[in-house]
């Protein structure tokens, strides 16, 4: 049962990644801490592969911690990091198709979603993966999961905020018609 | 559910996924600190993107045009004496008040920043929209508030219907269209919406209270968004509602077909037809009737108007003409030969003394050729609704309206298959209530809106609907027009 709790934010101290270029360790993990979770979604959503995810979070913070120092104050260091996530993506997997998952065994078996404990979300991230198109996806992980604002998801996608706003409402609209009618069945 | 529950719930669903690697991260980290060199995939440069299609089409202007029937109105206009009221939109807000002429009697500034862009213009007493408008663009873009990428507002007080609207916004789009081009900026974005009262608010409030009573959007959202910003929400969202009306609506004449059907058996053989091919025609003649109901109610009006335009400049008088020349039927034109018939037509609308009455008779009467072609038209007649109609020859053998075809100069780009509706608008698709659809959907592409770059468009199934092709026929007429296609760009969305 879903307890009710609004939505955690995420928050990264910019000055983080200045403690990481002088090689705190500690730093490190707290900016792992604030933000695996979220950059895991957002890898999720792209490789729809729970291995490939967890690789390629790996990959994105070994490149974090070694190049901490290019990070530029913007005030969006999550912003950053997903791009360099998203990046990483595409160097690998450049070439791979989106898949369209068919049964909701495979997502369980590819996603791991069998570890998610509640029913609904379960059942909403099952809906998330089976209806909405990668980059639909993309927009609701970085405004929901990630907390990131229209404006810094309109400049990672390079596309204008209308557009984004727009697809995100609409995309939330679907989701919640699709989940309803699952339930209601 | 609400909307915030299921986001929480989305959130708490990824985390519950995410496992902890930090172990393992700085293991890695530590063995391949000095070893991993990581490529970053090479970003588009600028010069790149605007060499691509994609912003090309952008660069130019596009044009949406948002239509808000509204209760609430636009600014207070105390100069009693003015015809026209608009407010423009970058971020300095302006209001323009004008005469029947479009010379513009008044001008203020709606914010700060609109107070301090006007108090920095030089014009003449009597200066008219075009140059005014150039004026304020000049000030923009040498201020920066006018960028590339950025969009304008217009928002037009409608008095009444008795005035020309449509004239006004092809003036301004043209003029701003000309205007950013010698500015050398690229991807603007004007949109219009209008409104029915006076008001102290600027448009971009107005559009702003808009968006929170239709699309229920957050206060907060909105703030964060420029014009730009909220021209392409509206758009987005309206072409998305206007799909799924539209959808709705031919499953729902789909459905109605194939009742009558059972009801009528097999007497109705070529409704049977339609079926089976899977292309719903009905509506192909309501289209036309649809397209009467939306005609210009007062074209005798226009026609007076036109003639005491005199002094407007040339732009506007070819903005004017321009409408006209698209409803002429064109079925057995050169399309070579009918600029300078239509250009003919366009000075014989314009007030001239006698002798030039004279001179201009004696010069159209030379080419012969083109009369006799002339003759094989539909009279002309006052009625636009008559312009439109088909030869009696072609009435007798379909009586569903056909389309017509594209002969204009690329100002009305879609062919005009309302059947005389002056504006260049999107054509009605069924029982005349005028809903707006996109056009062209038997390709199937989804590639449905042009000047639109990089923006989602739905793929939509090629249903056929909306218009009957088998009923078109292979004459000049139908095929594409490189003028349709090269300013496609250009074409005004009516997104009512």
């Amino acid at each position: 049962m879903h307890n009710g709790q609004t939505k955690k934010k995420v928050y990264i101290d910019e000055e983080v990644f200045d403690r990481i270029q002088r090689g705190d360790k500690d730093a490190f993990k707290e900016l792992y801490e604030a933000s695996y979770k979220p950059l895991y979604a957002f890898l999720l959503s792209f490789t729809q592969n729970s291995e490939d995810a967890q690789d390629l979070l790996q990959d994105t913070y070994v490149l974090i911690y070694q190049k901490a120092g290019m990070y530029q104050k913007r005030g969006n260091p999550m912003a950053w990091m997903m791009k360099i996530a998203k990046n990483l993506f595409l160097m690998k997997y450049r070439n791979e198709k989106e898949k369209k998952f068919v049964c909701y065994e495979d997502m369980e078996k590819e996603l791991g979603f069998a570890q998610i404990g509640d029913v609904e979300n379960r059942l909403l991230l099952e809906k998330m993966f089976a209806e909405l198109s990668r980059e639909d996806r993309e927009i609701i992980i970085m405004h929901d999961v990630s907390g990131l604002k229209f404006k810094e998801i309109a400049s990672i996608l390079e596309k204008p905020m209308g557009t984004v706003l727009a697809r995100y409402n609409r995309n939330i609209r679907k989701l919640r018609k699709k989940y309803e009618e699952e339930v209601r069945e | 559910m609400k909307r915030e529950e299921m986001t929480s719930r989305i959130q708490e669903g990824f985390f519950d996924l995410a496992p902890d690697l930090f172990d393992e991260i700085v293991e890695a980290a530590e063995k391949s600190e000095k070893d991993v060199v990581v490529e970053m995939p090479k970003q588009k440069k600028i010069s790149e993107l605007r060499r691509s299609m994609a912003y090309q089409v952008v660069s130019k202007v596009a044009i949406l045009l948002v239509v808000i029937g509204l209760g609430i109105g636009i600014f207070g206009v105390k100069n009693r004496e003015s015809v026209y009221v608009l407010a423009m939109d970058v971020n300095p807000s302006i209001q323009l008040e004008m005469d029947q002429n479009y010379y513009v009697r008044k001008m203020t500034g709606l914010n700060a920043e609109g107070e301090y862009v006007i108090n920095k213009l030089v014009f003449e007493e009597k200066s008219s929209i075009g140059q005014i408008v150039e004026m304020i663009t000049g000030e923009l873009v040498s201020e920066g508030y006018l960028k590339e990428n950025s969009g304008i507002l217009f928002t037009l007080l409608k008095k009444d219907d008795a005035h020309n609207y449509e004239e006004l916004k092809n003036i301004l789009n043209q003029e701003i269209e000309k205007d950013v081009e010698k500015c050398g900026i690229s991807g603007v974005k004007v949109a219009f919406q209008t409104i029915g009262a006076e008001t102290t608010q600027t448009g971009k409030e107005i559009l702003k209270k808009q968006m929170i009573e239709k699309y229920h959007l957050d206060d907060k959202n909105i703030d964060e968004m420029n014009i730009r910003d909220m021209i392409d929400y509206v758009e987005n969202e309206k072409a998305d509602d206007d799909i799924l009306d539209h959808v709705k609506k031919k499953k729902d004449d789909m459905a109605q077909k194939e009742s009558d059907l059972q009801v009528h058996g097999d007497t109705d053989k070529k409704s049977e037809k339609y079926i089976g091919d899977q292309k719903p025609l009905q509506g192909s003649k309501q289209v036309a009737g649809g397209g009467v109901a939306k005609t210009n109610p007062t074209p005798v009006a226009d026609g007076n108007k036109d003639n005491q335009q005199t002094k407007v400049t040339p732009n506007i008088s070819e903005s004017k003409a321009e409408p006209k020349k698209t409803e002429e039927p064109v079925v057995k034109k050169d399309p070579a030969k009918s600029t300078s018939e239509e250009s003919g037509d366009k000075k014989n609308e314009t007030p001239i003394s006698n002798t030039e009455n004279d001179i201009k008779k004696k010069e159209e009467k030379k080419p012969e050729s083109e009369d006799k072609k002339k003759e094989e038209l539909p009279a002309k007649t006052d009625d636009k609704v008559n312009e439109n109609k088909p030869s009696e020859s072609e009435n007798k053998k379909e009586p569903e309206a056909t389309p017509k075809g594209n002969a204009d100069n690329g100002q009305n780009m879609w062919p005009n298959w309302n059947g005389g509706n002056t504006n260049p608008t999107w054509p009605n698709w069924g029982n005349g209530d005028s809903q707006p659809a996109w056009p062209d959907w038997n390709s199937g592409h989804g590639q449905m809106r042009p000047g639109h770059g990089g923006s989602y468009v739905p793929e939509l199934p090629s249903y056929g609907y909306g218009y009957d092709f088998r009923e078109e026929k292979p004459e000049p007429k139908s095929t594409p027009n490189p003028t349709r296609e090269k300013k496609r760009d250009l074409q005004s969305f009516y997104l009512e």
